[in-house]
């Protein structure tokens, strides 16, 4: 890897190998099986949700302060549902905290008309209670206790079978594989970098160089079909393909061509061929090869690689990620890099950003009201995913706002436009009141600010400031009165709302799940009310609205080569895993953390790198604010989901930026 | 294009016959559905085998291939698709009948034979059009005949439909007005396109395209082949090749053996074997840097042009089989095809191909012998899973054969002047493989009892025959030990046949060897008295298989014929309730592929077998006969047999391998 990218990486990749070996040695021998579809064989599990538990039920209530039921008289009971498509079990495992008395209890199992399937008595502890099923569709179940006792569910957990280990043997079992494992990976380490370390160096590096040539040659072959175009034409080109892929990937989510396989064919190989079209564009170099001996390269290539086989092994509700990868995104990763000023290609990134924004406020303030008490979808169906497009967009703004911060002839156009556009930004996203989107908007501002400390201010930084925040000021005072007043009714006015399919009303209030389609008390609850909320809950499913179950189900099945699709993860719904990493294990397999985890690191890294830069540009601050952007947002939302998200484009083309920015162009 | 003039006329030829059969089908149709030309609905072929079966009281006279109607009232029931479906029309035409009018009732039955309707109905000779009663859906239907004890009836054809039937003198007369309007049309655009398009544009896009695919091939060819082949002496690399080759073949046998040609999950892993043996034997045959320009001409185009278009239907048509066959072929293929022509000496990679075939044939052979049983009246199937795959085979092998003597005397024609000389020990060797080969062929191809595989064998066996002759008559002259030679082989090759004969009939059985495949294809000749007289003698000789029936075709050809589109489809036409693969290699690639497809196909069909004869004519350089042979025998097939079986059978990968051979070097 040379020496940018030193022994460093390499011993993550190992050690990593060598835990992630130890981990899944250690669970198929707590499971006693082999599995390489699931490594933690124990059948399906099913997890009833925390916000079920809060039901009420005959003399059974809920008491939110102390977290406890409390069972007021006699039998008293809670009838909960089984909203997972698998009906028939073998175990229920209950577990009880805090409970007051052990008491007699029963539980009764009710069929698809509520009719009662069987019964089973047992007698309530604190802990576990384990019951043994009988062979039938349980639909729904009804637990009721014999005496008036209170008590927390710590959980209710429907098994397939037994679960005949204890996890207290897991860290001998692990620590036993990894005395095993450790051993042999750092050999092979250590043999491979005596070998081909010392020797054979160059020879070993040369195949990204292939990689390069096999990109260059056909890049350079086209670029002779657009002999004649002008550096403005160009531009422009590229801002529309940009703007028209932005389109694909915002019409695939709203016409679902994800879902059809065709259709998503189809969606990929446009996508394709526009980034194939802005490589041609962009292409400036002539033999020239490129320093991408690093191990950002190296992760993203590995990821492909990872990713086509996977697709190829499992048959995958969406596909051909890997081979978009290295087929679209390398040549145009190798124009970017070929070009003598690479901003020209983030300022039209960027340029079409805007302009893709500026087309979503005009539909939402004539198509898509604000409905008082439900969370702001905007285009999209889902407020979460509303408030990930808007922070993707923020980086535009904030980007051309560090640019022009230092100009001395500042455009009043451009000072309006950024500031309208970072004011109406925040605006919206206070409507959607989706936490992880502010958060990850409060981190690019953090990135921003830390930004502005290293330059050399002068005068006329100072003074743009200072017309920055006055006329901050004012588009704060606009947006808030006249925009929220437009938002909510010029669409009511003039009668032109606009539905959008599969639309999830989310409450305001974010007590209900993020995936709950309920629409309840339309009560005026702002963000700082769903901040303090979930803060103040104490409790790890509050903070994430659900998404530890998620999580959990996710982190169960893990396995070699990848899921076909999501997974049931939350009362029967199919939901993506709210976590990059996750999701990507999911898609491609336990493996693939590894180049994904040096990707994220590196691309922050390098992100920071190309802002401390020496022949740094202003237009340097997008790389390390999309990699921010993208890892926060990652962590609680899915951004792995491939041609999904705008976040998820922004990254992989500002990526590209970042291939050659440690060493700088070098001539090989 | 002044070189292909020919071709291009006549590809403009048959573009306008496609557009004329797609706008015919769609007028008449009725509307324009680009899914299916003819919008026929459902349509149900009564199978041949069931008009000629006995019924209580119809009783089948084979000699008058008719039913004689035994009592007064006379009933027969025929099955349908196993659908309870309504239809609209009954076709029942009558070949001959003893009176003028037949009179009786048409019964509709549900499952399990219950009666649901009936409708009188009135026969004459001829084609019979019964509208039934759209509103009654039926599994089976039944015709009973009244008043007709006695009487003769010879029914050719029944068949159901949803929508009228068009008669073939509608469609020729609609076809013939339309092509000629599309003649015309064609005929202007050429007009328009000489008079104003003139000179070719520089930086043509496919031009382009194609030399960046080069480029590709090319740099990581390189990379790769120098450190595979580039490794190896020029013997390693032809022992490896062979080895490779003969690795491939058979594992293309196994897999049309074991099924996985039709299992969609195995099927891309079978392919992806075959595509990486293909890759090895590319990289192997390394010995020189490589260089681009050998992608022109027309026989390379149609080639791409083919499998191109066979993937591009991926974007329209969901398909779990075919796409992979056009990946596999495309990629690894344009690889193999590209270092081939890079090769010092191609027509190395020729003779390994077809020495490989020679091994796994004798390997085949030992294979049949001690495993394979011959059952009575039954046609044998050899290594394969029916007698087809088995007969086409035969005719590869024995023109593999033949084109090895017509090679040998060539070189001993060539050497009986020099110093050297003929080596008797060598002539002899070579005539006792090549005239046991090419009786064993024989044998085969007479063993599967495949008409067409017979006859295609006899015609090209037959111009060989002749042409060697005329060599043998030249030779022998000068050197009258040839005679002996090849006396003496014959004489052992019928021995040896004689051995393969009664092993294939006695060992298997005697050691308890033999073995069978799942759902293989048993085909028998025997119908009727013949039938009955063996079944009494064999009880159970003729379980599970299918009588041969040459009337099956028309109606299997109409089938696909009908639903021709421009997309294609997936999976197989399903005829007399199973599914049927189409006998005809232009329809099933019109089927699958969409009816454009066959410009390409019939283009490279016309273009292997011009090479073919170039090769087999040429006045410099080694002449070879087996291009030229393996053209017209593949383009025989592909009128009446499945011949493309796609990464499955040696007949189909040595057509499409042998355009490396039929390609002219081209190195710029």
């Amino acid at each position: 890897m040379g020496r940018a990218s030193g022994l460093g990486p390499r011993l993550f990749v190992f050690s990593m190998t060598g835990i992630i070996i130890s981990g899944i040695i250690t669970v198929m021998f707590l499971t006693k099986s082999i599995n390489l579809d699931n490594f933690y064989n124990v059948g399906a599990l099913y997890d009833i949700a925390d916000t079920n538990y809060m039901i009420q039920g005959d003399n059974w209530n809920y008491d939110y302060e102390s977290g406890l039921i409390v069972a007021h008289a006699k039998n008293a009971s809670c009838v909960y549902s089984v909203n997972h498509s698998r009906k028939n079990w073998g175990y229920l495992y209950l577990d009880i905290r805090n409970l007051s008395e052990d008491t007699p209890a029963k539980m009764d199992f009710l069929g698809t008309d509520s009719e009662l399937l069987y019964t089973i008595d047992f007698e309530l502890q604190n802990g576990g209670n384990l019951l043994q099923l009988q062979e039938s569709n349980v639909y729904y179940f009804r637990f009721s206790v014999q005496n008036p006792v209170s008590f927390a569910i710590n959980g209710i957990q429907f098994q397939e079978r037994a679960q005949d280990f204890a996890w207290n043997q897991a860290p001998a079992v692990f620590a036993v594989a990894l005395v095993c494992c450790f051993p042999i990976m750092f050999l092979v380490l250590f043999l491979i970098y005596r070998r081909v370390g010392r020797g054979a160096r160059s020879k070993r590096e040369r195949w990204i160089e292939v990689l390069q040539r096999c990109y260059a040659w056909p890049l350079e072959r086209c670029s002779a079909l657009l002999y004649g175009f002008s550096e403005r034409e160009k531009s422009l080109f590229r801002r529309i393909i940009f703007l028209i892929s932005f389109l694909i990937l915002y019409f695939s989510y709203r016409r679902g061509w994800k879902g059809d396989i065709l259709s998503q064919r189809r969606m990929i190989l446009a996508l394709g061929i526009c980034f194939l079209c802005i490589a041609v564009l962009s292409w400036e170099g002539s033999n020239r090869l490129i320093n991408w001996r690093n191990p950002l390269v190296y992760a993203w290539f590995a990821i492909s690689i990872f990713c086509i086989v996977s697709d190829f092994v499992v048959v995958k509700h969406v596909r051909n990620i890997g081979i978009f990868m290295l087929c679209a995104m390398g040549p145009f990763y190798m124009a970017q890099s070929s070009m003598k000023k690479p901003e020209r290609l983030i300022r039209d990134l960027l340029a079409s950003l805007r302009w893709f924004y500026w087309a979503v406020c005009f539909v939402c303030l004539i198509f898509r009201p604000l409905t008082p008490g439900i969370r702001y979808n905007g285009i999209y169906g889902n407020p979460n995913l509303f408030a990930g497009f808007l922070v993707a967009v923020h980086i535009a703004f904030l980007t051309c706002l560090d640019e022009n911060l230092g100009k001395e002839r500042l455009k009043k156009r451009v000072l309006l436009e950024n500031v309208l556009g970072l004011v109406t930004i925040w605006g919206f996203l206070q409507l959607t009141e989706s936490l992880t989107s502010i958060a990850t908007w409060f981190m690019e501002w953090v990135v921003f600010l830390w930004k502005q400390f290293p330059n050399e201010k002068n005068r006329i930084y100072y003074q743009n400031l200072r017309r920055v925040l006055v006329l901050s000021l004012i588009s704060i005072a606009l947006v808030s009165t006249l925009g929220k007043w437009g938002i909510s009714n010029v669409s009511n006015v003039i009668d032109t709302y606009l539905a959008i399919e599969d639309e999830q009303q989310l409450m305001a209030s974010g007590i209900s799940s993020p995936l709950s389609l309920k629409v309840e008390a339309a009560e005026d609850v702002g963000l700082s009310e769903r901040f303090i909320q979930k803060i103040t809950s104490g409790e790890w499913y509050s903070l994430f609205t659900g998404r530890t179950l998620i999580w959990k189900t996710y982190i169960r099945n893990w396995n070699l080569f990848g899921h076909t699709g999501n997974l049931e993860s939350l009362d029967g719904v199919w939901a993506h895993a709210h976590n990059a990493v996750l999701q990507m294990i999911n898609n491609y397999g336990i493996f693939i953390v590894i180049p994904y985890l040096i990707l994220l690191y590196y691309s922050v890294k390098y992100g920071i790198i190309a802002v401390l830069h020496k022949n740094r540009t202003q237009l340097n601050l997008v790389f390390v604010l999309s990699s921010v952007s993208y890892v926060v947002l990652g962590l609680a939302e899915d951004m792995a989901t491939p041609y999904s998200y705008i976040n998820w484009l922004v990254f992989y083309i500002t990526l590209g930026g970042m291939f050659h920015q440690q060493s700088g162009k070098t001539e090989t | 294009m002044r070189e292909n003039r020919k071709l291009h006329m006549f590809l403009l030829f048959l573009t306008g016959l496609l557009i004329s059969v797609m706008i015919t089908m769609m007028w008449l149709g009725g509307s324009f559905n680009i899914r299916e030309f003819m919008s026929v609905g459902r349509v149900y072929d009564v199978s041949p085998v069931n008009l000629q079966q006995n019924s209580r009281r119809w009783s089948y006279d084979e000699n008058k291939q008719g039913f004689w109607i035994l009592k007064k009232r006379a009933g027969k029931y025929f099955e349908l698709n196993g659908l309870d479906q309504p239809w609209n029309y009954l076709y029942l035409t009558i070949r001959e009948t003893s009176v003028e009018t037949l009179s009786g009732y048409v019964r509709y039955f549900g499952p399990g034979r219950e009666k649901r309707y009936e409708q009188a109905i009135e026969l004459h000779k001829g084609e019979n059009i019964i509208s039934l009663n759209e509103e009654v859906p039926m599994v089976e239907l039944s015709i009973v005949f009244r008043k007709a004890k006695g009487q003769f009836v010879s029914i050719s054809e029944i068949q159901l439909r949803t929508t009228p039937r068009v008669p073939v003198s509608a469609f020729l007369s609609c076809f013939a007005v339309v092509f000629a309007g599309v003649a015309v049309m064609l005929a202007l655009v050429l007009f328009l396109k000489r008079r104003f398009v003139r000179g070719r544009r520089e930086n043509h896009v496919i031009e382009v395209l194609s030399d960046s695919v080069q480029d590709v091939i090319r740099i990581s060819g390189d990379a790769v082949g120098s450190r595979t082949g580039g490794r190896l002496y020029s013997h390693q690399r032809e022992s490896v090749r062979k080895f490779l080759f003969s690795v491939l073949i058979v594992w293309m046998m196994v897999g049309n053996i074991f099924e996985w040609l039709q299992n969609a999950e195995i099927y891309r892993y079978h392919v992806l074997i075959c595509a990486l043996l293909l890759l090895a034997i590319s990289f192997v045959s390394w010995d020189k840097p490589l260089q681009n320009g050998f992608f022109q001409g027309a026989l390379f185009k149609s080639w791409l042009c083919l499998w191109a278009g066979v993937i591009l239907c991926d974007l329209f048509v969901y398909r779990s089989l075919e796409s992979v066959t056009g990946y596999g072929m495309l990629f690894a293929g344009i690889v193999f095809l590209y270092f081939w022509q890079n090769m010092d000496r191609p027509d190395r990679m020729f003779y390994n191909l077809m020495e490989a075939l020679e091994i796994t044939f004798f390997v085949g052979i030992v294979f049949c012998m001690f495993f394979r049983m011959k059952l009575p009246a039954i046609d044998y199937n050899g290594m394969f899973r029916n007698p087809e795959e088995l007969a086409m085979y035969g005719v590869l092998m024995a023109l593999v054969f033949m084109s090895e003597i017509n090679g040998m005397l060539d070189d001993a024609a060539g050497r009986i002047n020099t110093k050297d000389g003929i080596v008797g020990k060598n002539i002899f060797a070579a005539c006792v493989k090549n005239i046991t080969g090419v009786s064993a062929a024989l044998f085969f191809v007479l063993r599967s009892g495949h008409m067409p595989g017979i006859l295609i064998f006899v015609l090209s066996g037959m111009c060989y025959v002749l042409i060697l002759a005329v060599k043998i008559l030249k030779l022998i002259k000068r050197y009258r030990m040839l005679m002996v030679h090849i006396i003496m082989a014959t004489c052992l090759a019928f021995a040896c046949v004689c051995a393969i004969f009664f092993s294939i009939k006695y060992l298997p059985e005697t050691f308890d060897l033999d073995v069978t495949y799942g759902n293989e294809l048993r085909l028998t000749k025997l119908k009727g008295s013949q039938r009955r007289m063996f079944l009494i003698e064999n009880p159970r000789g003729l379980k599970g298989t299918k009588i041969k029936e040459i009337r099956k075709l028309p109606d299997i050809w109409g089938s696909y014929a009908r639903r021709l589109n421009l997309i294609g489809h997936g999976g197989t036409e399903i005829i007399y309730q199973r599914e049927i693969k189409p006998y005809n290699a232009y329809l099933d690639m019109a089927y699958h592929h969409g009816i454009f497809i066959l410009l390409p196909y019939v283009a490279f069909q016309i273009t292997i077998v011009s090479a073919g004869f170039y090769l087999a004519f040429r006045k410099k350089g080694r002449r070879n006969m087996f291009p030229l042979f393996l053209g017209i025998s593949y383009v025989c097939f592909s009128f009446c047999a499945n011949v493309e079986i796609s990464w499955g059978h040696p007949l189909w990968l040595c057509f499409y391998l042998v355009t490396g051979e039929g390609l002219r070097k081209r190195i710029t």
